[in-house]
């Protein structure tokens, strides 16, 4: 994992002390909230329905025990005794006081964490494949590049200010994308050439929100070292075309859109070649220097006594064998897994967790799984080395706390905003919805299959509702919450938009719709076939159908 | 289930409207705002005094709004960020916001606090 260095320390610890003066001068009546919001913003602190919220970086998605203690620290001694994780791997407090942020912001840089990049028209967080470094499939760790773009774009004089913020997300990943990509201002996918070079595939003008659209490629390959300054390049030309006088047209996406793709290569292609040789092209052993953080951990051989003992519980408890079979995929390395921590249990607020089960999971990871935690998009947690052999006494722990539910990717796996409930831009509530739904549907969930359902609460689609199989945008007419029904989406390596199947739906009448979108799709689907597949295949007509005939 | 003293707002299958503004109530304005130092919302009650109780909340006719507001942004430093007006019903003696995001604002969250 990542360790700061002298520099990041001093900084960290300067911006606390410069933030510590800013609440102080606001709280004096020094500063205007216009003038001390975007100082705030830049920290990740934003003001909502009910009380402050910060939200954290978590770079990357990867914890450690460390971290996610403090984390554990903050909801409880700040907070009321939970976080909720986020779609882009970050943590939010709901429950905050202004006054009490510059303590939180010290003891958060005590084990490297900040607001930095988690608000405001920057380059935000960067996002990554939670299973990096991992993962069978795997070309090549994508973290030492999320690291190596942190270290560029964090305070970056050029870019602070763009048109509007800017979402980057890494997978090395061959084949899959569990990182949403292809839904971000710029993805980046690791790729081997013919000559067996590995490089990026460069996309950009993806992402969701009021107008969404799928990245497209800009660059087929680009070698490792021309990394940063391609970057540059591309924020160079959005920073200077991008719309900023309509808030609304003002992501690169839009730009893509206007230019085309064709256009929009040559005006970075065309900065990129007037850079000519960049300060900012990496050194192999730069690279490697990054990288070496990011060393796979000292794994013990594999032992035939942990696969006995697994094959044992595995039929004494039929629960585990369901959970091993839903959340627990294989490790690259021989004897270990990597398993999904469910922060979805049926009925329960996605992505919320208590104080305790952050302490356990660090527990766990510190006792069990050399020392990391991961944080997905989906709003779940994942313990990525764990010995096959302590898999049965890991999920009796998990299920202890309420963290052991096999359902990671089905139905009731299902990504929601905070929606109106704490969030003052939303226009109903999300949270709500995806309890009721997720309850409904957790006896359904292994007849189901793969289901995703992703709810937002407003248009900008931070539920990312866009991409879901079925996805749910709450919507308000005339002061009542009705809920606009897309199919069809999806956020993996075949990404698609959702279509609108009709109408918008009463509060009341949201489960039972969903319930009858499925019922189509489990009548008609044909073996291995996902719920897209169906929809792609069948068409929308039978959809349309279920959810709105009289007859 | 609400985090706070007041009345739930209502269970998603039980949409809230049905419970706002009964016939016999009338439409009043109030001033709402969050708490500078800890971001509650909060209510302006008069006298440069603020309440986090809808119930203690000044409310007049919407012609005397524009006043109530601006006797609400009176003072330096001003303890509430961005003071505007909501309107409210009073019928049965209580005070109750119109519209679902006020009431949320009012009465908390309608999906308890965490897990």
């Amino acid at each position: 994992m990542y360790r700061y260095d002298e520099f990041d320390r001093r900084f960290l610890e300067a911006r606390v002390a410069q933030y510590r003066d800013q609440v102080r001068r606001r709280l004096a009546g020094e500063l205007s909230e216009d003038e001390f919001r975007p100082l705030r913003l830049m920290n990740g602190l934003y003001l909502q329905l009910h009380a402050y919220m910060l939200r954290i970086a978590v770079p990357y998605g990867t914890l450690s025990p460390a971290k996610l203690r403090m984390l554990a620290k903050i909801a409880r001694r700040y907070d009321r005794s939970y976080g909720h994780f986020t779609t882009r791997q970050n943590i939010q407090f709901n429950w905050i006081k202004l006054e009490e942020t510059p303590d939180i912001l010290a003891e958060l840089a005590t084990v490297e964490m900040h607001g930095i990049q988690t608000s405001g028209n920057c380059i935000r967080n960067v996002t990554a494949d939670p299973l990096a470094g991992v993962a069978e499939d795997e070309i090549e760790d994508p973290r030492p590049y999320c690291e190596i773009i942190r270290q560029w774009s964090t305070l970056h004089p050029e870019f602070s200010f763009l048109p509007r913020k800017f979402k980057i997300a890494v997978s090395g990943a061959a084949s899959v994308d569990r990182a949403a990509v292809r839904v971000h201002d710029i993805g980046l996918y690791l790729r081997r050439n013919e000559a067996g070079e590995v490089g990026f595939e460069v996309l950009v003008g993806g992402g969701l929100g009021r107008t969404p659209m799928i990245a497209k490629t800009l660059r087929a390959f680009l070698p490792k070292r021309q990394l940063l300054p391609y970057l540059e390049a591309t924020l160079r030309v959005y920073n200077e075309f991008g719309r900023r006088d309509n808030l609304f047209k003002s992501r690169i996406k839009i730009l893509v859109q206007s230019l085309g793709i064709e256009k929009m290569r040559e005006a970075v292609e065309a900065e990129f070649a007037a850079m000519g040789e960049s300060p900012l092209e990496l050194p192999a052993a730069t690279i490697a220097a990054i990288a070496a953080h990011f060393a796979p951990p000292a794994y013990a051989p594999a032992g035939a006594a942990d696969e006995a003992m697994l094959a044992l519980a595995r039929a004494g408890d039929p629960e585990f064998g369901r959970w091993l079979d839903r959340n627990v995929v294989t490790h690259r390395a021989p004897g270990y897994a990597i398993a999904t921590v469910s922060l979805k249990p049926p009925g329960k607020p996605p992505g919320d967790v208590t104080a305790e089960q952050m302490e356990l999971l660090a527990d766990l990871a510190e006792s069990f799984g050399l020392g990391e935690i991961r944080v997905t998009h989906e709003q779940n947690l994942v313990l990525p080395h764990l010995r096959r052999g302590d898999l049965p006494e890991v999920w009796r722990q998990l299920k202890a706390a309420d963290l052991g539910h096999a359902n990671a990717g089905l139905a009731s796996d299902i990504i929601a905003c905070p929606g109106l409930d704490y969030c003052s831009l939303a226009n109903a509530r999300s949270i709500p919805v995806a309890q009721q739904l997720s309850e409904h549907l957790a006896a359904r969930d292994h007849e189901i299959g793969e289901l995703r359902i992703k709810i937002s609460g407003c248009i900008n689609a931070c539920g990312h509702h866009h991409v879901g199989h079925i996805g749910i945008l709450g919507v308000d007419k005339n002061g009542e919450e009705f809920y606009q029904i897309t199919i069809g989406g999806s956020a993996d390596e075949n990404a698609a938009l959702g279509a609108i199947v009709g109408p918008a739906v009463a509060a009341d009448a949201v489960t039972g719709a969903v319930d009858k979108l499925i019922d189509v799709y489990l009548h008609a689907r044909r073996a291995g076939e996902r719920f897209p597949e169906t929809y792609r295949r069948i068409g929308a007509a039978p959809f349309k159908e279920a959810l709105y005939a009289t007859h | 289930m609400s985090l706070d003293s007041g009345t739930d707002p209502g269970a998603l299958a039980s949409p809230p409207s049905g419970e706002l503004a009964p016939a016999s109530s009338v439409i009043r304005r109030a001033v709402t705002g969050n708490r500078l130092r800890d971001g509650r919302p909060v209510y302006f009650v008069g006298s440069s005094r603020w309440s986090e109780a809808i119930e203690e909340a000044a409310h007049v006719a919407p012609n005397a709004a524009e006043r109530l507001l601006a006797e609400a942004q009176h003072g330096r430093p001003h303890p509430v960020v961005a003071p505007y007006l909501i309107d409210v019903t009073f019928g049965e003696g209580r005070l109750r916001p119109v519209g679902l995001r006020e009431r949320i604002r009012a009465f908390g969250p309608t999906v308890g606090a965490g897990p």
